[in-house]
């Protein structure tokens, strides 16, 4: 038997489910089945009865043709009747493609197309005779060929017919088959329903019982009888574990009625001792809170001061780091400017060699040209001598001529040469003279450029001078940036120094700022807690008041318990 | 001119020897292994299976004195279906369930090759030297065949009546499967081509006797040539009476007359449709008819030289595919489409997408005395 009520009601669904899900899947199956079979049972009456149609057509077709020639002599008739010749064995062939078939339908085929192939020939007989003009014989043939006609007629519609009851039979089987699924499909939900039913109702029987039991229980636990208990080994178990709760939760009650009861007179008594010691506790507590109220303000005070100083501190500190900074700086810029200084003053030493070239090449030139001034010397006394020359010349030339004078026609040849003498005597004097005119603005130009030379000899060695001067400047300079740098980081030394002193003073400054500070805080602390206490203190005397009129009040309520 | 001698009185002789079954090569104790196994399927103990036979011993012969197919020698079983269906049915599932059979050559009807056709369709190539019925062009991807469908010979013929006999035409047909067949193919063509059908007559194969209507028919209509679709019984009495009417119009009719050759002088000058005629250009053709004359002593007729042409296709894919059932298919079925035409001795094969051959020629002959003159070659390549 199942023990528990969802057991029992997933049964009940379970089964109901079960055979609704049989039946269905039957149902489905069934149906499956029985529509596949009576589609393919459409299907063959489809085709047949396309095949007996198209083949009553054609045939009904052909005879109308034949006839209609025979009656009419009309062409078409006879064209359409050669078209359908043949055509129709062929159809008629196709329903031995059929299912279900027998030995005895498919001789009635071969019958059928036997009998279509001699109705077809006799007809065309019947045309050949009328074509030739033995009218009477083709209508003979014609009428002769009626009971094949007929036969065919008939074949045609048994073979429908036979095939409708082929449909019929499988039509009734269909139906039984039908029939009796259906009742399997309806027993099977039947028996599902009435199985379900029954297990609902047990399902139900089996809650309402136990819920009674426990109301009845739950009814008297409030009444005040702490002693009630309802397990039941009977009961599902659901309400089983319900009851074991309930009989605990009583148990449970009772326990903590009667300790309440115990100790309810005990607290009443102790309450009223608790009343007075609290009365002195506050008493106490709110001159503690008065001390330390001063000592909280003086910590305080304390704690400022110590923040000043530090402040103090780290300004000097930060001080410190701008001049060391500047010193950093200080020292770079030096080392620049002796960079600088050592680079001038080799540009200056390159000046002056420079220079002492310079004047050296100055002063040669200087020697040569007054060499030049002696060579001048020797062409004027040279061009004296010329000119000397040229006036003796001049002289004897006139000399020459007035004797030639004197000697008269003999001497006129001799007068002509006096007279080319004088004229070269002129000559040569016209050309000493350019010649000294020459020399005198070589002299001149000689002197200007001795003067010029010694001039720029001068300036040169004043410039030397100047030259070695700012060498000399600059050999100190070098030298006082030497010192300068030294010092610098003498000072720089000494700057970090006082840093690291300064920051070991402004650790110990910020740390006894920070425990002043804290002793300051947790002063506050404690006095603001002190006055809590005080004030909790009187809290407590009032709620002890409370508790001895609360006590009082319990006692009287236990006093009605079954306990 | 050659003569072709129907050798009709070999058959029972023939069909007493190799009836049931006609195993060659036997006595060497060659395993499968070793040689390339064909079956043979085609009615022994009738003329139709003697000459098949005769074709595919050449050819048998020939390969293996040219050193055998990938070096096996080329082994055929021969089985009788008597061109009945159901005989052929069980052939061909006897074919089937012997591995060794790589391929086979049949069967030599229409008939029995449809019925085979549903065995061969589950894996196993059948090539049909002689079945001409249109059914067999959708007979399944393992059939094929030699001789083109009737549909197409009548087509040739229309081709040929039109062109070498006249625009108007009169048709009469036995009304069974065989003569519609030919009716329609031939009507159509004919008619597509700009000729005019003036009659088409339907007959019973075998059972109408009387013509007279019909022929004067006919004869009112005047037209240039009778088609007769249908087989040489009924043919016979048709010419013969439509002689006696003095109708003077050319008779031409498909391959079923082939047997009115010889019979009488009255069919002198009928036209008949020729699925081989060994004077057929071409030097494959003339040395065969060569070989055939010195191995039998006569000249081959088309049952023997398309059934020749047969052994020698399936060789031709067994050597360059190897011996193996789905691969010589898939050669057959690329022969002409894929891979170039086979030449054979009937013409250029090769195969449409149903196994049919295209553009077979399709030979027309007219029957001279007992002899069946050469007169056209339609169609080929």
């Amino acid at each position: 038997m199942i023990k528990t009520i969802r057991g029992r009601q997933a049964g009940a669904f379970a089964v109901l489910l079960l055979g609704l899900l049989a039946a269905g899947l039957l149902g489905i199956r069934s149906l499956k089945g029985l529509s596949a079979e009576f589609e393919a049972g459409m299907a063959d009456v489809r085709q047949a009865s396309e095949i007996g149609t198209q083949l009553q057509r054609d045939v009904l077709e052909l005879i109308f043709a034949a006839e209609g020639y025979l009656a009419s002599g009309s062409r078409d008739s006879k064209r359409r009747f050669a078209e359908l010749a043949g055509r129709t064995q062929d159809v008629a062939t196709r329903y031995r493609d059929l299912e279900g078939m027998g030995a005895a339908e498919v001789r009635q085929v071969e019958r059928l197309t036997s009998a279509l192939t001699q109705l077809e020939v006799e007809l065309a007989r019947a045309h050949a005779l009328y074509d030739i003009g033995r009218r009477t014989e083709a209508r003979e043939l014609a009428d002769a060929a009626h009971p094949l006609a007929e036969e065919v007629a008939s074949l045609i519609s048994a073979l429908g017919e036979r095939q409708a009851q082929l449909l019929q039979a499988s039509a009734i089987d269909l139906q039984d088959r039908a029939r009796e699924r259906s009742n399997y499909v309806f027993t099977i939900v039947v028996l599902a329903f009435v199985a379900g039913i029954l297990l609902a109702l047990a399902t139900v029987r089996s809650i309402d019982r136990p819920l009674a039991t426990l109301v009845s229980a739950a009814r008297r636990l409030g009444s005040g009888d702490l002693r009630t208990r309802v397990s039941d080994e009977t009961m599902p178990k659901e309400f089983a574990s319900v009851g074991a709760a309930f009989d605990s939760m009583a148990g449970g009650l009772r326990n903590i009625a009667e300790q309440v009861v115990s100790t309810t007179s005990q607290v009443t008594s102790s309450a009223a001792e608790f009343s007075a010691i609290s009365e002195q506790v506050a008493g106490s507590t709110h001159e503690v809170a008065l001390a330390m109220s001063e000592i909280s303000e003086g910590a305080d005070g304390q704690a400022r001061a110590l923040s000043e100083t530090a402040a103090a501190v780290v300004e000097l500190r930060d001080g410190t780091d701008r001049i060391a900074s500047d010193a950093n700086k200080n020292r770079e810029l030096s080392h620049a400017v002796r960079h600088e200084a050592g680079q001038s003053q080799e540009s200056v030493r390159q000046a002056v060699e420079l220079l002492l070239s310079l004047r050296e090449v100055v002063h040669k030139s200087a020697e040569e040209i007054q060499g030049l001034e002696a060579t001048s010397d020797r062409i004027t006394g040279f061009v004296k001598r010329i000119t000397s020359i040229a006036e003796q010349t001049h002289l004897l030339s006139l000399n020459a001529a007035i004797e030639a004078a004197h000697a008269g026609h003999e001497g006129r040849g001799f007068s002509v040469v006096a007279e080319e003498v004088r004229k070269l005597a002129a000559e040569a004097d016209t050309a000493a003279q350019e010649v000294d005119e020459t020399v005198t603005n070589f002299r001149k130009w000689v002197s200007n450029a001795t003067d010029r030379m010694r001039k720029g000899e001068g300036q040169v060695t004043q410039v030397e001078g100047v030259a070695r001067g700012a060498e000399g400047a600059l050999d100190s300079i070098s030298v006082d940036l030497e010192r300068i740098a030294r010092a610098t980081d003498q000072a720089l030394e000494t700057v970090e120094r006082s840093r690291t002193l300064l920051e070991q003073v402004a650790g110990h400054v910020e740390t006894v700022t920070a425990t002043a500070t804290a002793h300051a805080a947790r002063s506050q602390d404690v006095s603001a807690a002190v006055q809590e206490q005080s004030a909790t203190t009187q809290q407590i005397s009032a709620s002890v008041s409370e508790l001895v009129a609360a006590a009082d009040a319990l006692r009287s309520a236990v006093k009605e318990w079954d306990v | 001119m050659r003569s072709l001698h129907p050798a009709r009185i070999l058959t029972p002789i023939l069909g007493l020897a190799a009836l049931i079954t006609y195993a060659t090569g036997c006595g060497g104790g060659d395993s499968a292994g070793d040689t390339l196994r064909l079956g043979v399927a085609t009615p022994l103990e009738q003329f139709i299976g003697a000459q098949t036979l005769r074709g595919v011993e050449l050819a048998r012969d020939q390969l293996n004195a040219d050193g055998g197919v990938r070096g096996r020698r080329v082994e055929l079983l021969a089985v009788t279906d008597s061109a009945s269906a159901q005989r052929a049915v069980s052939v061909a599932d006897g074919f089937f369930s012997d591995a060794t059979i790589a391929a086979v050559i049949g069967h030599s009807t229409s008939g029995a090759t449809l019925a085979g056709a549903a065995i061969y369709n589950r894996g196993l190539a059948a090539v049909s030297p002689t079945a001409t019925s249109p059914e067999i062009s959708d007979a399944g991807d393992w059939i094929f065949r030699i001789a083109s469908s009737d549909a197409a010979n009548s087509a040739g013929l229309a081709r040929f009546a039109l062109r070498e006999l006249g625009t108007r035409a009169a048709i009469l047909y036995a009304n069974e499967p065989y003569g519609r067949g030919l009716r329609e193919g031939f009507g159509k063509a004919y008619r597509a081509a700009g000729g005019e059908l003036v009659e088409e007559y339907p007959y019973i194969e075998g059972t109408t006797q009387d013509f007279e209507a019909y022929l004067m028919g006919i004869q009112t209509a005047g037209p240039d040539l009778i088609f007769i679709g249908g087989l040489d019984a009924s043919a016979g009495l048709i010419i013969q009476q439509a002689r006696e009417l003095g109708i003077e119009a050319p008779i031409i009719g498909g391959d079923g007359l082939l047997g009115l050759a010889g019979l009488d002088p009255v069919y002198d000058g009928t036209y008949v449709g020729l699925l081989y005629h060994p004077d057929a250009p071409g030097q494959t053709s003339r040395q065969f008819v060569e070989a055939y004359r010195s191995a039998y002593g006569e000249l081959p007729d088309h049952f023997a030289a398309l059934a020749y042409d047969a052994v020698m296709l399936v060789a031709q894919a067994a050597e360059e595919v190897g011996i193996d059932r789905e691969r010589i298919r898939a050669y057959l079925q690329e022969v002409g489409s894929t891979r170039s035409g086979a030449p054979g001795v009937g013409g250029l094969i090769a195969f449409d997408e149903k196994g049919d051959p295209q553009d077979k020629s399709y030979a027309v002959g007219r029957i001279s005395g007992d002899m069946m003159e050469l007169v056209s070659v339609e169609g080929g390549t």
